[in-house]
């Protein structure tokens, strides 16, 4: 499923005298069944770009092309049919809850799209399951969950949808460690599920970034800065300084061990076993 | 989303700048003064002085129109209405089915020259004046019913955290709706079942999303040792000027020139 943005400005318009230019001038074609990050500091409009995914936002300029849709300004069209195939996850997704149990609600999104009943009851139970929940939740009221339980039923609900594109907007912000791991393992698993499936995730965590995803997608400012793959993302300490990253602890230690005469061949080694893998072999040398 | 009615526009004029209460005791002394029965010289009057304040506080005029317009169906209505029960005055037109006589025509007149001064002086009231220093100067005019159990402070608060959450409820109601969408939620389409369903799904969590916002803020509130019993001192305290007063004294003036008008010639 090809995505593809031209020349694409998006602007905000506060009221009749005030606008705020949220993306500007966006060209970006984005892989096909890879994991790609969506990164740039607070306010540089990664949840603008993302909503233009599914025709939540339509482009103020230029046009956002998904699979056989093309959107503009003044595109009008019916969208349930582009937005079962890319589910969207907002930020804080447990706020939009509001069944009267959690089985009901994962069936919402299938049930908009007018699947039969067998198919429903299938996703749902596929769906909670594929988020670390066991079938006992099904009949629980989903506003008696923790918030981290909460989370996991509202991803339940767009994974139940199947879609071929999922996009995450900040998915594991305000998790403990131990269940962000476990998120960041089920977006792989789902992307891993089938060739066409892509998972675009936002995130501020570039650990998260270094180890589960394949494409890097900068924004600043509302513009693009930077579109390739990861390690080469890495490995760029200019894009890293525009973008305002910190690299994580890992590529500061490799970096540094080359810089102290270690040689490590910077296109293959950006994860810990690899770099543990490289000094090992350096030292026995 | 977009309130034109009673939205402040930022600016700094001479009205933007006098004293709350003394607007807000303006505004009253006018909306019982359009009840005079002044005739059509009192709402010449009337119409000059909003005009004056109007230019004084730099609103547009079409703005200021703009306010009116949701009242345009219940103006026709009314029209329509006097037209087929106000049968006194002299034949105007005889058209067979209805006979139109002109007391309906100057009733109807009057009616919507009344709404229409109504929602002018308010609208100037609203535009010119911030909403926390209006919910000030309400409990401060409200301070001498305290005596006869008016909760004046309870109710000023109540208002200024209504209108501070009003944007942030518009903005969870479009986060909501957008995370709906994303679901198959089609507003726009859809047969009457399935429209039911999404404004359900739209309503339910907004409403437990205000509970949580309402429960966090009182808790905030309690940490920080709120009571609404205690008395609390300010930091923002009104001070009339002897430009308030001279505003005051001009509104007097002309309430008293329309109750002349009215009640003596
Ligand atoms: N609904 C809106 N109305 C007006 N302006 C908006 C709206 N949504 C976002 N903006 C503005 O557009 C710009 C980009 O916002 P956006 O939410 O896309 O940033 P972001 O990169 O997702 O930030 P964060 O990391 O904080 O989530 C910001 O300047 C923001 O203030
Ligand atoms: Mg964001």
């Amino acid at each position: 499923m090809p995505i593809a943005f031209r020349d694409v400005s998006h602007v905000y318009t506060l009221d009749p005298k005030h606008t705020r230019t949220a993306l500007s001038h966006i060209d970006l074609n984005l892989p096909q069944g890879k994991m790609i990050a969506v990164i740039g500091t607070t306010g540089s409009g990664k949840s603008t770009l993302v909503q233009h995914l599914n025709a939540l936002l339509l482009p103020t300029s230029g046009e956002v092309e998904v699979d056989e849709y093309t959107l503009k300004h003044d595109t009008k069209m019916r969208f349930k049919p582009l937005r079962q195939k890319v589910g969207l996850v907002f930020q804080f997704p447990e706020y939009q809850l509001f069944e009267e149990t959690v089985a009901k609600d994962i069936a919402f999104g299938p049930k908009n799209f007018g699947l039969d009943e067998q198919e429903i009851d299938r996703r749902v139970h596929d769906a909670i399951r594929a988020v670390g929940l066991d079938d006992s939740f099904l009949q629980r009221n989903p506003l008696d969950l923790s918030g981290g339980q909460k989370r996991r039923v509202a991803i339940a609900g767009v994974l139940a949808m199947e879609p071929k594109v999922l996009v995450l907007d900040e998915p594991t912000a305000g998790l403990d460690p131990a269940s962000a791991a476990a998120m960041m393992a089920l977006f792989v698993r789902y992307q891993a599920q089938s060739s066409d499936h892509t998972v675009i995730l936002v995130t501020h965590d570039m650990d998260n970034v270094l180890n589960y995803c394949d494409h890097v997608v900068v924004l600043h400012e509302g513009s693009l800065i930077y579109t390739g793959d990861t390690p080469s993302f890495f490995n760029s300490n200019e894009t890293m300084e525009q973008a305002a990253v910190l690299p994580p602890a890992c590529i500061v230690m490799r970096n540094a061990l080359i810089q102290h005469g270690f040689t490590i061949d910077v296109d293959q080694v950006y994860t810990e076993a690899a770099l543990a893998k490289a000094i090992a072999k350096e030292v026995k040398r | 989303m977009n309130f034109t009615i009673g939205r402040y526009i930022p600016n700094d004029t001479w009205f933007h700048q006098l004293d709350p209460r003394f607007k807000i005791m303006a505004l009253l002394f006018l909306l019982i003064a359009i009840f005079f029965p002044a005739g059509y010289p009192g709402y010449a009057l009337m119409f000059v002085a909003v005009f004056i304040a109007l230019k004084l506080s730099q609103l547009s005029f079409k703005n200021v129109l703009r306010a009116l317009k949701p009242l345009l169906f219940m103006f026709i209505f009314l029209a329509v209405v006097n037209m087929f029960y106000l049968k006194d005055g002299i034949l105007l037109l005889d058209l067979g089915f209805i006979q139109i006589y002109s007391e309906a025509l100057s009733s109807t007149f009057y009616i919507v020259v009344r709404l229409t001064l109504m929602i002018m002086v308010t609208t100037i009231l609203t535009s010119t004046t911030k909403p926390l220093d209006m919910t000030l100067a309400i409990e401060d005019l409200l301070a001498p019913f305290q005596r006869i159990g008016v909760p004046s402070h309870v109710i000023a608060m109540l208002i200024s955290i209504a209108l501070r959450f009003i944007p942030d409820l518009v903005d969870e109601t479009n986060r909501i709706m957008k995370a709906q969408e994303s679901r198959g939620v089609d507003i726009a389409n859809g047969k009457f079942k399935e429209k039911l369903m999404a404004i359900l799904a739209l309503i339910i969590p907004l409403i437990i999303s205000a509970f949580q916002r309402a429960e966090d803020l009182a808790n905030a509130m309690e940490a920080r040792g709120y009571s609404p019993n205690k008395h609390r001192t300010r930091y923002r305290q009104l001070k009339a000027t002897s430009c308030d007063y001279l505003f005051i004294t001009i509104i007097i003036v002309i309430v008293i020139a329309l109750a002349l008008m009215a009640f003596v010639l």
